[in-house]
């Protein structure tokens, strides 16, 4: 037991060749730092990710949005731009706009020629609804289903008097 | 777990661009009803003893009931336009500012609607019949100066799209028949020039309305508003012309 404790502590004293040590500290210092390689890449990589993510969502829109496929993205040629149904529709929805249009200019110019007042009222029929427009209200106690809702420049008018 | 994580990154993305796009929801405009008070207020007036008094109580009662109406009707209505013109996103300062003005005089209004509500309860007969000059008054003036012009400009900001869609369109088509190369004479072309002259034209009247808005004449930019869109529809003719021939003409 003695003699395995002496060889034990003889174990304390053991020192490496100078030589050698020498040789390895100057090994370790210069040699190239690994992590700072790992940290570029790390982040390279995590740029490219977000990046092509990006892209990809970027994509998907052109393809959603302009009902298009791959390779008419990349084609001078917009073959759809020509697409008979698609211009009927457009052309439509500004019929139904100057209609619209038409309808509270028509309305104005009626109106401007009864009242004194130096400008036509513009009916409001799309932007904005009548004041008094409706009878069916939530409110049933108060509506007067046999007679329409009075005009605000009316009820004006009578409570002048 | 890398692609997974790139996937959710992905939709991520789209998810908050395409909420960004979502149109915003327009504002809600409230009916006024003046319900049986009108028929009310003409019957109490048609009553023999003009001088009884349970019979102008009664009067004065209906004629507070339907001030009050009226002067919140005018206020919600104001502050409906008003909601409606702040959701214009102006493309310019000049846009903004015109659109701040309004807001401005628009809000002057709501606070007159809203102050003259206040007075309502203390008035007697007499009073009553004032305030209903006074809201008459400014509505008669709001509707002739600021109302027509913010109805107006709403108008003609919602034939904006159609104008950025018909030039995406145009520069489509364009660049379609650009890379075919065909000769000026071609009949295509010739529809395209066309079609030029029809859009450019509809865009100049589009921008003399705004100008005409910003100068307060308010007939006649709605006079341009309206061959703006009639000239943008002549064009769309000419762009249906254009697919009929280049279907039967060209190799698409």
């Amino acid at each position: 037991m003695n003699k395995l404790e002496h060889i034990l502590n003889q174990l304390k004293n053991i020192q490496p060749d100078r030589t050698y040590a020498d040789r390895s500290l100057n090994t370790i210092v210069n040699s190239p730092r690994s992590s700072r390689v790992s940290w570029f890449s790390f982040t390279f990589f995590r740029v490219a990710e977000y990046g092509a993510a990006v892209a990809l969502v970027g994509l998907l829109f052109f393809v959603m949005m302009g009902n298009s496929s791959l390779v008419e993205l990349f084609s001078p040629i917009r073959s759809n731009s020509l697409n008979t149904g698609g211009l009927r529709a457009e052309a439509e929805a500004i019929d139904i706009q100057i209609k619209l249009l038409g309808i509270d200019y028509e309305e104005s110019s009626s109106t401007a020629s009864l009242t004194t007042v130096a400008a036509p009222s513009f009916a409001r029929k799309k932007t904005i609804r009548p004041i008094a427009a409706s009878v069916e209200t939530s409110t049933p106690m108060t509506v007067n289903t046999t007679t329409p809702n009075p005009d605000i420049d009316d009820v004006l008018d009578l409570l002048s008097e | 777990m890398k692609i997974a994580r790139f996937l959710s990154t992905t939709l991520g993305v789209f998810l908050i661009l395409s909420a960004s796009s979502l149109p915003v929801a327009k504002a809600e405009v409230k009916i006024c009803d003046f319900g049986t008070k009108v028929e009310d207020l003409k019957k109490i007036q048609t009553r023999e003893n003009r001088e009884d008094s349970a019979g102008i109580i009664a009067e004065l009662k209906i004629r507070k009931d339907l001030l009050k109406i009226t002067a919140t009707c005018l206020k919600d209505n104001t502050e409906t336009l008003d909601t409606e013109l702040s959701l214009i996103k102006a493309s310019t300062p000049e846009m903004k500012a015109f659109i701040e003005w309004m807001h401005r005089q628009l809000q002057e209004n709501i606070a007159f609607y809203s102050y003259k509500e206040t007075q309502i309860d203390t008035l007697g007969i007499q009073g009553a019949k004032d305030i209903a000059r006074e809201l008459a008054s400014r509505k008669a003036q709001a509707d002739t100066t600021l109302e027509n012009l913010v109805i107006s400009i709403l108008d003609w900001n919602s034939n904006q799209p159609l104008f950025e869609t018909g030039s995406k369109r145009f520069s489509d088509i364009k660049k379609t028949l650009d890379a075919f190369k065909l000769p000026n004479d071609h009949e295509v072309i010739v529809l395209e020039k066309e079609a030029v002259t029809l859009f450019n034209a509809a865009s100049l009247e589009n921008q003399g309305a705004w100008k005409d808005f910003t100068d307060r004449e308010v007939e006649s930019g709605r006079i341009k508003m309206k061959e703006s869109l009639e000239k943008l529809a002549e064009a769309y003719t000419v762009f249906l012309k254009i697919s009929e021939v280049s279907k039967k003409t060209l190799p698409l």
